[in-house]
């Protein structure tokens, strides 16, 4: 069943120079779906459309089938609640006075039914599921590296069990093989929690790894969209041919071959 | 919670904990000087006057045969009592109006920012002056006085942290965390505008006592007999030359004053940074 | 000529004497590649700095030689002249409030005309050749364009040397490819000698000659970039090859996509 579906979205800071323009898209319930595009395609704007943290021009989107910006009171909440959003800079996204603890528990308070010692536990929890320690509830952002702030950024995305988690870009900023461990970790809670996620890269190798299905994105609309397996084989419009023509050679010239 | 963090993180410098020993002798001035103080402040001795230190009057008597000392600890109450009225007037008005004007955006924000302008195109003691001149004299109205002509300087300041702050992933993140407008605003936005505000007005104290003293000096504040320092100042220029020293003792408090609070300023500043605070960074 | 930059035995520490650096020995020769690989934070760019002498306050340099062509020599005469130097964030690396002819200018000391015609052939040979480039200010380029611009500012002092600390982190991956085609061509048409500092493998095949791979401070293993492929020795090399071949999984064995098949 579809989950969050953008439908003719389209979206201009200044007259003339659209961001999007009359865009589609749907995520279905628990599934992982890419979007891929170059830098300053408007994949951002899109992810704060999607969340309703703001209103396209034209076009709606659909949570569950019902405009989001429709939705009020409870259902309002309880959408609110099941999308969650995980910015690119860590660094920015948490709030540099507040603990990691009080951070996580941000979302707990407004959502959950919780006393102080409840919260404490599940944010203990939280942590723990992130691969960090309970004891760093007590240590504020800049105490932490930037691996470390991004897994905070997930558990305070997780806390109140949402049904998509938008990542945008949020694991850009690590060395590959962090970003790897760090998607291997939501990989698995995926599997025991089964949360859809809109993971919003350049990355196309990591996609590839993730992802269901993967979306190409150019010029304010979507070009492209199929499987994750097999996306670049299938791929004919030409800025998704160059995204997959761009990618990394896995060995070194001659051994390819191999 | 973060201030009470930032407190036990803080292992004061030498100076700091005597600026903070300082302000506190200060603050108990403010609020006990006129029972402290040995004498009657305004009682008038015409056979004493002009004594130099001795062990009856530590700081001798002025030109109407008043203790020096007990002038000082009563005029505590006035001169701190004010300038600590003020702040807080500015502080609330200023940060209150300004946080406004910065969240809401838009008309609203220009008209608020307009009003403002209007504010700080005049020099802040002239401006003092025409709301004496229009409310009249007496330490209230200086008091109100030297708000309205302050409170302005805040709000513009409070607009642009906030507007600056709003703008952050962070309030953006307690958004998708589902806190509301009015929670992100106390939570996110005004602990880090209360910071810096509070390290301009540790700053500004000092001005702002020179506005009190000031217009006491003229005449429109406290009125003699009562004791305030401004007042001692003025009092004691009829003798600057004969018995400088009397200029000497209002003017060191005021100095001292201003100190304690400049150095307070400086502490907070460095314990409100959440750069500063966290210390070294993990590996 | 061949030119040849080594570093032997290089070592940083902070100021209390915590080493962060130990035992680090590169050498670059003219016309080749050298990748400095490793994780975030196992002091690849200290590396850098500690042999340029341009750590940040608070870390000093605790012995090593650098040496051109057999000559030992101070850091500070290398930089700008030898080796040029791209920065993983450009944007940091430009003043706001100067155009890029402005930055040109200040970078040669000769005369106006000149300095802009050497910018000029520059940035037509990394791809900027619009006549509007060298009036523009870092706040209007993007940042594949500031990375080439950076590059041309570097060609224009003709160092033999590059050094590029990971310049294709922050980029999307056409601009990535773009700028590496970019210096394999600056390699064969000028016989530059670079030191690539990368934490992907895949920028370290597609352009390297020889590997160096970093854990902790140390070197752990150097080797020609086929052979490290084909036969990591140190135990790192190969958790990182591991991780690199699980990214890379559509173009491997079925035995290393194992794990993969769980996810979907």
């Amino acid at each position: 069943m579809t989950l969050l579906a953008l439908e003719g979205v389209g979206k201009s800071y200044r007259p003339g120079h659209p961001v999007l323009r009359g865009l589609d898209l749907a995520v279905r319930d628990g599934e992982w779906l890419g979007l891929l595009g170059q830098s300053g395609c408007g994949k951002s704007t899109l992810a704060r459309i999607a969340l309703g943290l703001e209103r396209p021009d034209t076009g709606a989107v659909l949570y569950r089938g019902r405009p989001l910006a429709g939705l009020r009171g409870a259902e309002a909440r309880q959408a609110r609640r099941d999308l969650q959003l995980v910015f690119q800079s860590a660094a920015v996204s948490l709030n540099p006075r507040l603990t990691a603890g009080a951070s996580i528990a941000e979302p707990l308070r407004n959502f959950e039914p919780l006393d102080r010692r409840g919260r404490a536990a599940r944010v203990a929890e939280l942590l723990e599921m992130v691969g960090l320690r309970p004891e760093d509830a007590g240590k504020l952002p800049g105490q932490f590296s930037g691996g470390q702030l991004q897994r905070i950024c997930i558990a305070r995305a997780l806390a109140p069990t949402p049904r998509l988690i938008v990542m945008d870009e949020a694991v850009s900023s690590l060395d590959l093989v962090g970003q790897a461990r760090l998607l291997d970790l939501l990989a698995g809670l995926r599997r025991s929690l089964g949360t859809a996620c809109l993971f919003i890269t350049h990355e196309i190798r990591l996609a590839r790894r993730f992802c269901d299905r993967v979306a190409v994105m150019d010029g304010g609309r979507i070009v492209e969209e199929g499987p994750a397996a097999g996306i670049e084989s299938m791929a004919r419009h030409p800025a998704a041919r160059a995204l997959f023509d761009a990618v990394l050679p896995p060995l070194p010239p001659g051994m390819a071959a191999r | 919670m973060t201030l009470l963090q930032a407190g036990m993180a803080l292992r004061p410098p030498p100076g700091l904990r005597l600026a903070s020993v300082s302000a506190l002798l200060l603050a108990g001035l403010m609020l006990f000087g006129p029972w402290l103080a040995p004498y009657d402040p305004t009682e008038v001795a015409l056979d004493l006057k002009l004594m130099g230190p001795s062990l009856a009057h530590p700081l001798g008597t002025d030109h109407l045969g008043r203790d020096v000392l007990s002038r000082l600890m009563a005029g505590a109450q006035v001169s701190l009592g004010a300038v600590a009225a003020i702040l807080a007037l500015v502080l609330t008005l200023g940060v209150g109006i300004g946080s406004l004007a910065g969240m809401a955006g838009g008309r609203t924000d220009a008209a608020i920012m307009r009003v403002c302008d209007a504010f700080l195109t005049i020099p802040t003691f002239i401006l003092a002056l025409f709301f004496v001149g229009v409310l009249g004299t007496g330490p209230a109205n200086v008091v109100t006085a030297v708000v309205l002509s302050h409170w302005a300087w805040y709000a513009r300041m409070a607009r642009a942290l906030v507007a600056g702050l709003k703008r952050q992933d962070y309030v953006l993140a307690a958004r998708v965390a589902g806190t509301g407008r009015l929670m992100t605003v106390v939570r996110h936005i005004l602990p880090a505008v209360l910071a810096q505000m509070a390290i301009l007005a540790s700053l500004d104290i000092g001005h702002m006592m020179l506005h009190v003293s000031g217009l006491s000096f003229l005449g429109l504040g406290v009125t003699p007999p009562d004791p305030e320092w401004g007042v001692m100042i003025n009092d004691a220029r009829a003798v600057l030359w004969t018995q400088p020293v009397l200029v000497l003792w209002p003017g060191l408090m005021i100095m001292l004053t201003v100190m304690t609070f400049n150095r307070l300023g400086d502490g907070l500043r460095d314990a409100l940074d959440p750069a500063l605070q966290a210390g070294g960074k993990a590996p | 000529m061949t030119r040849l930059l080594s570093i032997e035995d290089l070592a940083v520490a902070t100021g209390s004497g915590r080493p962060l650096v130990r035992g680090v020995s590169l050498t670059l020769r003219a016309g080749r590649i050298l990748a400095l690989l490793g994780e975030s934070g196992c002091g690849k760019s200290l590396s850098l700095l500690g042999a340029l002498d341009a750590l940040p306050p608070g870390l000093r340099r605790m012995g090593g030689v650098v040496a051109l062509d057999g000559r030992p020599c101070a850091g500070r005469e290398l930089r700008g002249g030898i080796v040029a130097t791209v920065l993983q964030n450009p944007r940091e690396a430009f003043n706001p409030l100067l155009t890029l002819r402005a930055h040109a200018r200040e970078t040669l000391e000769v005369r106006k005309a000149e300095a802009d015609a050497r910018l000029a052939s520059a940035l037509a040979e990394v791809g900027l050749d619009d006549p509007a480039v060298p009036g523009l200010l870092p706040g209007e380029m993007s940042g594949g364009m500031l990375q080439r611009a950076m590059i041309a500012l570097a060609l224009i002092r003709e160092a033999p040397f590059l050094i590029a600390d990971e310049p294709t982190t922050d980029l999307d991956p056409v601009a990535r490819a773009r700028l590496m085609d970019l210096l394999a061509g600056l390699r064969a048409r000028r016989g530059l000698g670079m030191l690539l500092v990368t934490h992907d493998l895949g920028v370290a095949a597609r352009l390297a000659d020889e590997v160096a791979v970093m854990q902790g401070g140390r070197i752990v293993e150097t080797a020609p970039t086929a052979r490290l492929f084909a036969a990591p020795a140190h135990r790192h090399t190969r958790d990182l090859l591991a991780a690199h071949a699980m990214l890379c999984a559509d173009d491997r064995p079925p035995a290393k996509t194992a794990t993969v098949g769980a996810v979907a």
